[in-house]
């Protein structure tokens, strides 16, 4: 894969190269910038650290240091970005005609900055399982419960591999099942027997948590009477790409070859 | 720089504006052929070709080739607002406004801004279609609007004998069959047989053209995309395209 990378010092060659692969390539700069937002509501991002990206359908990003999602975006084809220079510092506008929006973003150290001619036909098929589901809350153990921490995935135990295992801050062993789908009753009672197994094994207090989409009220019955608890996780939120999928080739991809 | 478009009847152009809704705004090239547009999707899976020529309007002057860009929420608001008996005059004022005037019982002028979409000519995709089949586009609305309720994609089979439309989710299936010989078939062509699935929801959008036609032409082979002609009633014609969705 071919790629361009810039440093800090010459800001006039990033303008002219990113406009030059824009639409074509992917732009990608780490530095110090704020940023002004000005549309159906106003905003300003004062100066950080940043990761921005520039897709080739135009898709704008602007990720922090933090979290999961970007500080700042716009969807690919809502209107043209501009590369400029303005007073020594590289400037990011856009201009989204239909919602009279802009954005600009104002550079004031660009650390680097990369142009890769990227290419990618291939469409994620595999996404949301249940074992994606696991991994989700092993990185984010607060949607289970605040005082969970995760310790391992995929336990093996005699009867099966248990899908999170980690502690509480009273220090007890939390046992968890994950399903996608509605809890059964089957899923209470595997849970109790992993509970009933470190129980027998580790000597300390376990708590058991089957994570589902939904708890019918039989479950309930069982998980109450075991001293189960249950956290309602609506998996479709988490993997909201699943339902909307979109078809990957465009249809540019047909336009004849000069 | 003179342009002045004059249709007897505003629903013709009505009915044009509400087929476009893949598209947020549009550049339209005007000629001294007629009235064209071509553009894709902001996700450019899906391409709208409009040419509605000269002889269609009552009155046509297009005294050099001009470029309107249009936002199109703005004009569908603008010409849900025509009654039924309505003329229609499109006039360009200046080089950045457009006037819509519709002539009826009285006289009301709309003006729009005309924005500067930069030039985006793109070619028509190239496509030998194996399968090409004109049926009643109220046939092929009903197939869309009952794989709606189904799933997400449809999938589309032509054999020698008729076209086969279908859609599935883990719950639901359904399966349309249209055979060649049918009422709501004009001409099937099928030189090989295909088959291969399409999104939805761009489908639906593409169909609302039915008010501004009555006969599509379906085209399409496997794995490429499919090709939606709407002749316009006034003349000229609608045509979409919608690339295939891949199927692993």
């Amino acid at each position: 894969m071919n790629k361009i990378t810039h440093n800090s010092n010459n800001i006039e060659k990033i303008a002219k190269d990113f406009t030059e692969g824009y639409c074509k390539k992917m732009l990608v700069i780490f530095g110090s910038c704020y940023a002004v937002f000005d549309g159906r509501i106003k905003s300003f991002l004062p100066s950080g650290d940043r990761h921005f990206i520039v897709k080739k359908d135009e898709t704008l990003i602007l990720h922090g240091s933090k979290g999961l999602k970007p500080l700042n975006w716009q969807l690919g084809g809502a209107g043209k970005i501009k590369f400029l220079v303005d007073e020594g510092k590289l400037v990011v506008k856009t201009f989204r005609p239909k919602t009279k929006e802009s954005l600009e973003i104002i550079f004031e150290e660009v650390y680097e900055s990369i142009i890769y001619d990227a290419h990618d036909s291939a469409s994620l098929s595999i996404y949301g399982s249940e074992s994606d589901l696991s991994n989700y809350l092993y990185d984010h153990p607060e949607i289970i419960d605040k005082d969970f921490q995760p310790t391992a995935r995929e336990f093996e135990t005699p009867f099966g591999f248990l899908d999170l295992r980690g502690v509480d801050k009273e220090g007890n062993i939390i046992v968890i099942e994950v399903k996608k789908r509605s809890a059964s009753p089957a899923d209470a009672q595997q849970l109790k027997r992993y509970v009933e197994y470190f129980a027998k094994v580790e000597k300390v207090k376990v708590r058991g948590i089957l994570v589902a989409k939904s708890f019918p009220k039989k479950v309930m019955n069982v998980l109450n009477v075991n001293d189960l608890e249950a956290v309602e996780v609506p998996w479709q939120e988490i993997f909201p790409a699943l339902s909307n999928e979109k078809p990957s080739i465009t249809i540019d991809a047909f336009f004849k070859k000069d | 720089m003179a342009l002045r478009m004059v249709l007897a009847d505003a629903k013709i152009w009505k009915n044009i504006i509400e087929s476009l809704t893949l598209l947020d705004e549009a550049n339209f090239i005007a000629s001294e052929r007629g009235i064209e547009l071509r553009a894709m999707d902001p996700s450019r899976v899906a391409m709208v070709d409009f040419f509605l020529p000269a002889n269609a309007f009552e009155e046509y002057e297009c005294s050099e080739v001009t470029r309107l860009g249009i936002n199109l929420d703005e004009m569908i608001q603008i010409m849900r607002r025509s009654g039924s008996s309505d003329e229609l005059i499109m006039e360009l004022e200046g080089t950045t406004k457009l006037v819509m005037t519709f002539k009826g019982q009285n006289v009301r002028s709309f003006g729009i801004s005309l924005l500067d979409l930069g030039e985006s000519d793109y070619p028509a995709p190239t496509i030998d279609s194996k399968s090409k089949i004109k049926l009643t586009a109220d046939a092929l609305q009903q197939a869309v609007k009952d794989a709606e309720i189904i799933g997400d994609h449809i999938r589309i089979v032509t054999d020698e004998n008729g076209l086969t439309l279908s859609a599935s989710s883990e719950t639901k299936d359904v399966k349309i069959y249209i055979e060649k010989d049918s009422d709501v078939i004009a001409e099937f062509n099928v030189r090989e047989e295909s088959s291969a699935m399409y999104s939805l929801s761009y489908l639906t959008e593409m169909t609302k053209a039915i008010k501004a036609s009555e006969l599509v032409m379906i085209a399409f082979s496997a794995s490429m995309p499919i090709q939606l002609e709407f002749p316009i009633v006034a003349g000229g014609k609608l045509t979409y395209y919608l690339a295939p969705r891949i199927e692993t």
